[in-house]
């Protein structure tokens, strides 16, 4: 029964996420029902926290399930009044043009629907919804049940292997103990410490106040969520505290076939979703107390929606989704450490590349492009400015494994072969690094052409700096020893899985040579 | 003779090698002809007692004798005896190398009185070609050894092929770097290599990631030539080909890992959820979480805490945070801590005067066990100074 307290913690910041998404598109929803879901509660509950760290290194709220549920209320009443604000200027065009731009076909089981509802009521929006619903439902599947090919019945066991997996995992995960280290030192740990003070510490001894732990330079996110959930249950439970890791694991997924979604069939988002499951490392994090799948799904949201931003030709939900990607950029910056350090520049050369690039398509006019710099940089600012203040002015370290200062530079031979055998000949990737640098290699113009190439050129930057991290600096140790290198690249596995996706499909649906 | 007739018989006949026997080459070290084969140096300190070749050397050296295999060795029995546990390598010399470009394999022996074997695997090793010229040891200074024996078997291919098949689908289980990577599907070629797949790390086997990728490349040289031949060439239809074939090892890839992935989650419902607590086995945590559960009651009050395992780092982090606020402290800062959890140190033992002893000497201030789980696993309470003087 206590993992009820789960469900009910997580509904007011994804309650104020789904608000928050509401205003970022603002009159042009841009995102399909599971991104929808999973970006409202993956952003939505990293902002409220990063909100409830502000109120409490204000001394505003505490670690109480009064103080939780006051703060969590508040900050969802005050996004949802703007979002309401935001949307009753245009509701009634937006309906009406929502219904001319997509009308009603092939509709089998209601007939008049039109004729005895008022046009614009709440009854007629929901009947509206529930048709939509059901005929992209018949588009879907349609083909589909017509003919019970080989493609569908592989999907339909990949799924049901997917889900099993998923399903054994999780109880495991939600019935043993923390076991792996970074749970133990920190993630849990440190949730701990901030339900056993109360409030948001950097003293991990409740005996030495004044001692920082030694991780408290990490961003508190993780910890501060499970301290937010053992609060409102009334105490610290294993299976409570780390069921949300399966939460994280589930959006990452969504997101994943909410994309594909945007550019290809059912069967091909279905296809996306069974791989990037099927590789082990991403599974057993997905089912494990890490915070690597947490960060995967920011960056994926990130750079996801400034690539479908960079694809989308209409300016109004071109906006919206930079306005998106902008703010899942802002939030990276909580979430980990090497967020900061390593995908925040190089999501900036992506974006600056692609602004670039459209504006020499002559897609974008330079004020489109500075609103859209300043969505980002406000969002960084906002987010990234207390949050390294605060670090700066309590001397906590800035860096991952080392802080930036300890790192030696210099070439390191044994890192050469270590990553190499993790990545091709070990169990962790399938084969999905070789077939994707083969799918480069034959695919050029596909891959380097619109809506992929600031797809591929963040991962191949962002996994040349890693490698180069790794190859030229005393991080190496943590790929000679296979503790982090694999870590690193599982944070942009999920990207790598859509672009390969996209280009197998590139080579199944297109005709020419 | 009918082409069905012609294909069975070649079939057959290129099996008669696989359906081989394990063909063994013994070197007896007791026996004079074979010590006048091997050759010390820089040793000092050999004798010849009835056994075999005694090694009591202060000085670093290596001894060798050279070797003509009639079959291809895949294992080494070391016979031996030693007082001691031992470390020291095993040598060998490639035909056509320079004649002192050696490879080593550092081998541990247990210690026995009496002369026992080691078994080693020699099929995976890197530098093994199965035919050395030369072969030998490399002893570290102040070693105690007696040779007797040596056992170089060539498996036949049948056995090596089974091996291999059962050596892709043996998993290791979770541990703690499962969180990190996995090895993946391994190749080995023997039972003794299966049997200790993963006594080493990394393990001494190898990946079978590079039969996908032979696989991958024949795959892609037939539709190559298949290219080639076709009228209408069309290299996207090349392309979706080695796709599916690509995507054919994929689920292959999945399936073996999912198979491992759901062993070990199976290995914690029989082993962990499945067992009364006290009995349960968590991973290599083993009795521990249930260990540290009981001790929580105890440690209230306490600000820290001695801890006493086989080793620190994995137990130290998990006590820490299961015991939190409570923490953990080594014995050299454990002064003050008025509780020592002792787990799985049948080393340790309890002097006359209350205190715990490691290697004859005192470690603790004088107090007693108050509660014992098996031997040498046991939560032990310091006797208040107050009372000591009393």
């Amino acid at each position: 029964m206590i993992l009820l307290w789960l469900p009910i913690g997580l509904i007011l910041p994804t309650l104020a996420g789904w608000f928050l998404m509401r205003i970022l598109e603002g009159g042009t929803p841009v995102l399909g029902m599971a991104e929808r879901i999973a970006l409202s509660f993956l952003l939505g509950l990293t902002f409220t926290i990063f909100l409830m760290f502000l109120l409490q290194i204000a001394g505003l709220s505490f670690f109480t399930r009064l103080g939780i549920v006051s703060s969590q209320s508040a900050i969802t009443v005050v996004l949802g009044t703007v979002a309401l604000f935001l949307r009753s200027g245009n509701r009634a065009s937006a309906i009406a043009s929502q219904e001319q731009e997509e009308p009603l076909k092939n509709c089998q089981f209601v007939k008049c629907h039109g004729s005895i509802l008022r046009p614009g009521s709440g009854q007629a929006r929901l009947t509206m919804t529930c048709l939509r619903v059901f005929q992209r439902f018949q588009e879907n599947f349609q083909p589909l049940q017509r003919k019970f090919s080989f493609v569908t019945g592989f999907l339909l066991l990949a799924a049901l292997l997917t889900v099993l997996k998923i399903v054994v995992g999780g109880s495991i995960l939600l019935s043993t103990p923390s076991f792996f280290d970074d749970t133990l030192k920190n993630w849990n740990l440190r949730g701990k410490a901030f339900v056993q003070h109360q409030a948001f510490t950097l003293a991990m001894d409740p005996y030495e106040p004044t001692a920082v732990g030694d991780l408290s330079s990490y961003p508190p996110t993780v910890s501060m969520v499970k301290a937010t959930i053992a609060t409102l249950a009334g105490e610290w439970n294993e299976p409570l505290v780390n069921g949300i890791h399966l939460f994280w694991f589930i959006a990452l997924l969504l997101l994943l076939y909410g994309w594909l979604r945007r550019f290809a069939s059912l069967p091909w988002a279905v296809f996306g979703v069974y791989l990037l499951a099927s590789l082990p490392l991403v599974l057993f994090h997905g089912v494990n107390a890490y915070a690597e799948i947490f960060l995967a799904g920011h960056l994926f949201a990130s750079v996801g929606l400034l690539v479908s931003g960079v694809a989308e030709e209409d300016a109004s939900r071109r906006a919206a989704f930079f306005r998106l990607s902008a703010f899942a950029t802002g939030l990276l910056v909580f979430t980990k450490n090497e967020a900061l350090l390593l995908h925040l520049p190089v999501i900036s050369i992506t974006l600056a590349g692609s602004l670039w690039f459209v504006w020499k398509q002559s897609r974008m006019t330079p004020r489109e492009i500075r609103n859209i710099l300043a969505w980002y940089s406000g969002f960084f600012l906002l987010i990234a400015l207390p949050w390294l203040m605060f670090k700066w002015s309590h001397g906590l370290t800035f860096g991952n494994a080392k802080a930036v200062g300890d790192m030696a530079i210099g070439w390191q031979p044994k890192a050469v072969s270590a990553l190499l055998v993790n990545t091709f000949f070990e169990g962790n990737w399938h084969l999905l690094f070789p077939l994707f640098f083969l799918l480069l290699l034959f695919l050029r113009r596909s891959a380097f052409s619109r809506p992929l190439v600031p797809l591929i050129g963040f991962i191949l930057l962002i996994l040349g700096l890693q490698t180069g991290l790794f190859l030229f600096t005393s991080l190496s140790t943590e790929a000679v020893m296979q503790t982090g290198s694999s870590r690193g690249f599982l944070q942009v596995v999920p990207l790598v899985v859509l672009a390969t996706v996209m280009l197998v499909r590139d080579v199944f649906e297109r005709n020419d040579q | 003779m009918s082409r069905l007739s012609a294909v069975i018989l070649s079939g057959f006949l290129l099996l008669l090698p696989i359906a081989g026997r394990a063909a063994t080459e013994t070197l007896r070290l007791s026996d004079t002809a074979e010590q006048q084969q091997w050759r010390p140096a820089g040793l000092s300190g050999i004798s010849y007692p009835q056994e075999g070749i005694r090694i009591q050397t202060p000085v670093r050296g290596t001894i060798v004798r050279p070797l003509q295999p009639s079959d291809s060795i895949d294992q080494l029995v070391l016979t031996y005896a030693s007082l001691r546990p031992v470390d020291f390598s095993f040598a060998w010399h490639k035909k056509g190398k320079n004649a002192n470009d050696f490879y080593q394999l550092p081998l541990s022996l247990k210690a026995s009185e009496s002369l026992t074997t080691f078994t080693l695997d020699l099929s995976a090793l890197g530098n093994w070609d199965g035919r050395p010229d030369v072969i030998g040891f490399q002893f570290p200074a102040g070693i105690d050894i007696i040779l007797s024996q040596m056992d170089l078997t060539g498996l036949p291919l049948s056995q090596k092929i089974t091996s291999a098949f059962r050596c892709v689908w043996t998993f290791e289980g979770f541990t703690s770097h499962s969180i990190n990577f996995f090895w993946g599907p391994l190749l080995c070629y023997s039972p003794v290599a299966l049997e200790t797949l993963f006594q080493n790390a990394p393990p001494r086997a190898q990946s079978a990631m590079r039969l996908i990728y032979a696989v991958l490349i024949l795959g892609a040289a037939f539709f190559a030539v298949l290219w080639w031949q076709l009228k209408d060439r069309s290299r996207r239809q090349i392309l979706r080909r080695f796709l599916l074939l690509s995507l054919l090892l994929w689920v292959f890839l999945d399936l073996r890992m999912s198979t491992e992935l759901l062993t070990g989650w199976k290995g914690d419902f029989v082993m962990f959820l499945n067992q009364p607590v006290g009995r349960r086995v968590f991973r290599n945590l083993d009795f521990f979480p249930d260990f540290t559960e009981a001790a929580r009651p105890v440690l209230v009050d306490q600000q820290h805490y001695v801890l006493l395992t086989p080793t620190p780092l994995l137990f130290n982090n998990f006590s820490r945070y299961v015991t939190f606020p409570s923490s953990p402290v080594t014995p050299e800062n454990g002064s003050g801590a008025m509780i020592w959890l002792v787990y799985n140190r049948p080393d340790l033992s309890i002097s006359a005067e209350g205190r715990i002893v490691r290697d004859g000497q005192p470690i603790s201030p004088p107090g007693k066990v108050t509660h014992e789980f098996m031997k040498g696993t046991y939560f032990f309470r310091v006797t208040p100074v107050s009372t000591v003087k009393q």
